[in-house]
């Protein structure tokens, strides 16, 4: 049996229905390319907080253009409503702790990561007005907690110093690695999301096939270069993908564990790389509380190639 | 054949001394003995668990692991539901009356169902049921998190003492040692000392980084989102800093601008029923609320349910409460009823009710009204079993149970049992003779005269007083009296004391030094005559400390000297034991346990069970701890005594411990045990314990002022005797006692009584009598008049 096959037949007796796609890459040669439920290497999954990652590397991107003076760079210093002296500690949040997830801001995730905040948000005129309002409950940059909130405002600061976030991400970021994509949805208020509201028709355009999600697993293989090409600089993309000081399993947006980091998106959307064995591995699923799940799929390859 | 009876045999937990009683199934039985004597072992801690224990079992949602029976056999049980008071007071701080008894969710579903929306906030999209919850992430204010409420800092009066050193903005903040590291380091990088540099001698850039920080270079802040971080953040544990600087004058707590106070969200704050935000409902009294839903001449499933639900509430006497009254600041008795109120909505039969005091808290036109409650629990098929220490409860029993004769271990034993009748003639019980002429609660005949010295508070309209002018005579014992929610607490606690706090300053004890950060505002009354007061002492129903292994020993004191005697003990001396070996927060602690003498296991389901830890076998203590002896008792044996025990061990061993155990013994508190944990003290104990510990400090009781609320809860008459006589000492003293009070005895025994009513909520708040006791009865206008009780003979 080959080692698709034996994926496949992983995948068959966990009874993973929802997943669309996996793919296993290891230096330059494709190990395993699966499709399923009529999904083909033509078809699109959404990027859910895969988009997070992304925005982390449109970020460096827009530090080595110089557009982003640098990452302790006040957050407030782009977003006017956060000048306005609506929380006293809205001047201390910087880039840095929107980039790891300690603006210090509110926030209850619910169960299974339902965000029962986000509705209250979209529901309000204006999104960042919103996030303006919320509580500060923790001094910025001692704690990391994991929130939608940090990643609009960055959303908001990248758009405010790249003038079209998405469009400078499809510039200076998708058309090297030659990925084909929608623009992003945007929010009444300007913030570029991907997600949206939450509907298919607002998240669908951003969404990329399995050996897009590839492409940006290998640029960051190979240190921020793609095929020669330096896209990301270097020295941001080190500190990306090492501990923050406040979680040793966050980077700038990215997860980390031993020997791997990860772009990882809601219900099983995940971009697995682990530099010592230079190996990559896709999973795209359609969402469901079941995704967290899968990375088994990712374990079992491993073992099946001697890795672990 | 059925057994008509609960048939316990051979109780023995805690003092009782191997009892068989039997209980009629489908009656109303009445436990009746002094504090202490073994009732609520008998009820709660026999019937009840047992009751409980065999229902989890058989419904297989909880295993229990048996602990040594403390019985032989129980016969004839079904499910057991106790409505106690005391273990319902630690309830989630959240908790309202309305999401207790699930009234507010049933509003939640009107409005989501039945709202009408404020076109300029309608977004087309459905409105969701938790959009009415605070609780509930999607619908809290994400300002204030649903509080309402929020900090405010006043960053001029902060700065505004230009001589003051840097280590002292804020009330010192920057000599703790969570800031005073990190300041200084600060002050260094930017050229000032925190200990000797003054506010005046910054210059107006250091100022502004001071204030502001310096946007997260240096590990300081800044002070104003420092101090924000302390008192409104995840850091504000204490609320010590908030309460500091709320008195400093440079902190308020405002309404939230974001919600204006309703906690929450836009959607929420911008939808209506006939008018009404949920918030305004919540508001209402239960009463003008019912009202409310009656007229709005409306039908709709929700509608009908809401309507039952707060009849049930008006029923049991709770009318005078709002659905947005947080659940700790009930009294006991409110809190019971709210409970009853809910065994009544869901009409069960074949359950077995324990109710402890139920009539606590109660005007005697609404124990009539409670009595009539029960009864039709019981007429529906219920045993209700009641540990009551008032008369027409018991006149209404169906059954008498007497435990004594006397407290601890000199009680224990079953004295009576049967009809009410013949429980007149028992003549060893020391309840029984109180009850018929022959003894009779001894009632007041001759009043003190009320002299020139007066407390006078004119035009009081906090909460529903109707501009009430009061003058309240010194020097003598004064009631006020009222049905529940008249405005008692409005006069007395809401406004008599802050303002004697204002005028007394310091000289105004209240014993609890965690207050909460009071909302400084300007309360609409004024008071004169408090000059001739030296001292003002509010001894509330409040727990006596807050930490898990408080207990009277330690609230009072003299738990000190204890430590100290067993350090200067020759074994602890040896060994180089210091007091703070004897304590299970100090180094004498298990290492295990932590100090609680039990392991909580998780058994699945949210529930726990509480195993005696293994390494210190239960006392909480190092087991070496334990050879340490005075007198062949070790520090866990004299935790364990009873006052009245402790009382004859410390004889002639310590004057300060005796005295103040004599005390304790003289208010009624002779059966507590030294080491029991403040969470099962009752608010009637706590504030007996209270004022004992007062008492003892041996201040000059001239011209002193004692104010108490219902001391006489949870008191046996013969007890409820004693605490009165040592009032009335206190008088004969020369202070003056002021007691809110529902019992007609103890009314009977004030010298002046001011009643206000004449009902509760908006049909109160206005002085319907006062005068002596003598008077009152002879009021038309009075309704505690015909209540009160006439010299016997």
């Amino acid at each position: 049996m080959t080692f698709a096959e034996e994926i496949n037949g992983y995948i068959g007796r966990k009874r993973y229905r929802l997943i669309n796609s996996v793919l296993f890459w290891q230096d330059s040669e494709i190990l395993a390319e699966n499709y399923y439920n009529g999904f083909t290497a033509h078809s699109r999954n959404v990027l859910r907080s895969v988009a997070k990652s992304i925005m982390s590397l449109a970020a460096g991107i827009a530090l080595d253009r110089g557009l982003l003076p640098g990452l302790d760079t006040p957050a407030a210093d782009y977003i006017p409503v956060l000048r306005e002296g609506r929380d006293p500690l809205h001047p201390l949040i910087t880039v840095r702790h929107l980039l790891t997830m300690t603006s210090g801001i509110y926030w209850n995730g619910g169960i299974h990561y339902h965000c029962p905040m986000m509705e209250q948000m979209r529901r309000s005129g204006n999104w960042l007005s919103h996030i303006a309002d919320c509580a500060v409950t923790d001094l910025p940059g001692t704690r990391c907690n994991y929130k939608e909130f940090d990643v609009i405002l960055l959303a908001a600061v990248l758009e405010a110093v790249c003038g079209d976030l998405y469009g400078f991400i499809e510039r200076e970021l998708y058309a090297p690695l030659g990925i084909r994509s929608g623009r992003w949805y945007k929010s009444p208020c300007g913030v570029c999301y991907s997600v949206g509201s939450g509907e298919d028709a607002d998240e669908l355009p951003s969404a990329l096939t399995a050996r897009e999600m590839l492409q940006l697993g290998r640029l960051c293989l190979d240190g921020g270069t793609f095929e020669g090409w330096r896209i990301v600089p270097e020295k941001y993309l080190r500190e990306a993908l090492s501990p923050s000081s406040t979680d040793p399993g966050y980077g700038f947006l990215f997860c980390l564990g031993d020997g791997w980091y990860a772009f990882r998106g809601y219900g099983g959307q995940r971009i697995y790389v682990f530099p010592e064995n230079r190996l990559i591995a896709v999973i795209q699923a359609t969402p469901s509380p079941r995704g967290m799940a899968y990375d088994d799929v990712i374990q079992h390859g491993r073992t099946l190639l001697g890795l672990s | 054949m059925k057994d008509e009876y609960i048939r316990i045999k051979n109780a023995r937990i805690h003092n009782l001394k191997g009892i068989d009683v039997s209980i009629p199934r489908h009656k109303l039985t009445v436990i009746t003995g002094v504090s202490g004597s073994g009732k609520s072992s008998l009820a709660f801690d026999t019937l009840y668990e047992e009751g409980k224990r065999r229902y989890l079992m058989f419904s297989d949602t909880q295993f229990m692991i048996d602990a040594a029976p403390s019985f032989d056999s129980i016969t004839g049980l079904s499910p057991t539901v106790a409505v106690e008071q005391r273990i319902i007071r630690q309830s989630n701080p959240r908790s309202t009356v309305g999401t207790r008894i699930k009234i507010s969710q049933l509003l939640a579903a009107l409005f989501t169902n039945y709202g009408e929306r404020d076109p300029s906030f309608n977004d087309g999209q459905p409105l969701d049921i938790s959009m009415f919850q605070r609780g509930s992430a999607k619908g809290m204010c994400v300002k204030c998190l649903g509080r309402g409420t929020a900090h405010l800092i006043d960053e001029a009066a902060l700065l505004a003492d230009r001589q003051q050193l840097i280590c002292d903005i804020a009330c010192g903040l920057g000599r703790r040692s969570s800031t005073s590291g990190m300041l200084s380091e600060f002050g260094k990088q930017y050229g000032f000392d925190l200990a000797s540099s003054r506010v005046g001698d910054l210059t107006p850039e250091q100022l502004a980084l001071l204030k502001y920080g310096d946007q997260g270079k240096s590990r300081f802040p800044g002070m104003i989102p420092w101090i924000t971080m302390l008192t409104n953040g995840a850091l504000s544990t204490s609320g010590r800093l908030a309460r500091l600087l709320t008195q400093d004058g440079t902190m308020s707590q405002r309404t939230c601008p974001k919600c204006l106070g309703t906690g929450l969200g836009e959607q929420a704050a911008h939808t209506t029923f006939h008018g009404k935000t949920i918030t305004e409902l919540e508001n209402m009294y239960i009463r003008d609320l019912y009202e409310f839903f009656s007229t709005c001449g409306e039908r709709n499933p929700l509608l009908d349910e809401l309507r039952t639900k707060l009849s049930c509430m008006i029923e049991v006497g709770l009318f005078h409460l709002a659905l947005s009254r947080p659940l700790p600041t009930l009294s006991g008795g409110e809190i019971q009823r709210l409970f009853l109120a809910s065994y009544t909505i869901t009409e069960m039969d074949s359950i077995i009710f324990v109710f402890d005091e139920p009539t606590i808290g109660l005007h005697e036109t609404e124990k009539e009204n409670l009595i009539r409650i029960i009864r039709r629990l019981t007429d529906s098929g219920n045993t209700v079993v009641a540990v009551e220490h008032d008369e027409n409860f018991m006149r209404a029993a169906d059954y008498i149970i007497d435990i004594g004769p006397d407290a601890g271990v000199r009680g224990g034993m079953k004295i009576y049992e049967g009809g009410f009748a013949e429980f007149l003639k028992c003549r060893e019980s020391r309840t029984a003779p109180y009850l018929t002429a022959e003894k009779g609660f001894p009632v007041k005949t001759v009043f003190r005269p009320a002299g020139e010295k007066r407390l006078i508070l004119t035009h009081a309209n906090t909460h529903n007083l109707k501009d009430v002018s009061v003058s309240l005579p010194l020097g003598v014992m004064v009631g006020i009296a009222g049905v529940s929610g008249s405005g008692k607490s409005s006069l007395i606690s809401d406004t008599l004391v802050p303002k004697l706090k204002e005028a007394l300053k310091n000289k105004c004890v209240t014993g609890e030094e965690e207050d909460p950060p009071a909302i400084p505002r300007h309360l609409p009354a004024a008071l004169a005559g408090s000059e001739a007061l030296r001292r003002c002492y509010v001894i509330d129903q409040r727990p006596i400390g807050r930490s898990r292994t408080s207990c009277p020993a330690t609230y009072t004191g003299i738990f000190d000297r204890i430590r100290a005697m067993f350090a200067a003990t020759e074994t602890a001396s040896e060994r180089g034991w210091t007091a703070g070996m004897f304590s299970v927060n100090s180094a004498g602690g298990c290492r295990r346990c932590k100090g609680d003498g039990v392991i909580h296991y998780h058994v699945g389901f949210g529930n726990f069970v509480d195993i005696p830890c293994e390494s210190c076998g239960g006392s909480g203590y190092m087991p070496e701890v334990m050879d340490v002896l005075l007198d062949s008792k070790n520090i866990r044996e004299i935790l364990e005594m009873s006052v009245d025990e402790a009382k004859d061990f410390f004889s002639g061993r310590d004057t300060n411990i005796f005295r103040l155990l004599d005390i304790l013994q003289r208010v009624g508190m002779g059966y507590i045990r030294l080491g029991q944990a403040t969470p099962t003290i009752s608010g009637g104990e706590s504030q007996r314990i209270k004022l004992a510990k007062e008492l003892a400090r041996g201040k000059n009781t001239k011209d002193a002022l004692y104010i108490l609320d219902e001391p006489t809860t949870g008191l046996s008459f013969s007890d409820s005797e004693r605490l009165m006589q040592l009032l009335d000492e206190l008088v004969e003293q020369g202070a003056s006692v002021l007691i809110t009070e529902h019992d007609p005895y103890i009314l009977s025994s004030c010298d002046y009584i001011v009643e206000l009513g004449p009902g509760g909520g908006t049909d109160g708040g206005s002085v319907i009598a006062q005068g002596t006791p003598a008077q009152l009865r002879r009021n038309p206008f009075s309704v505690i008049g015909k209540y009160l009780k006439s010299p016997a003979g």
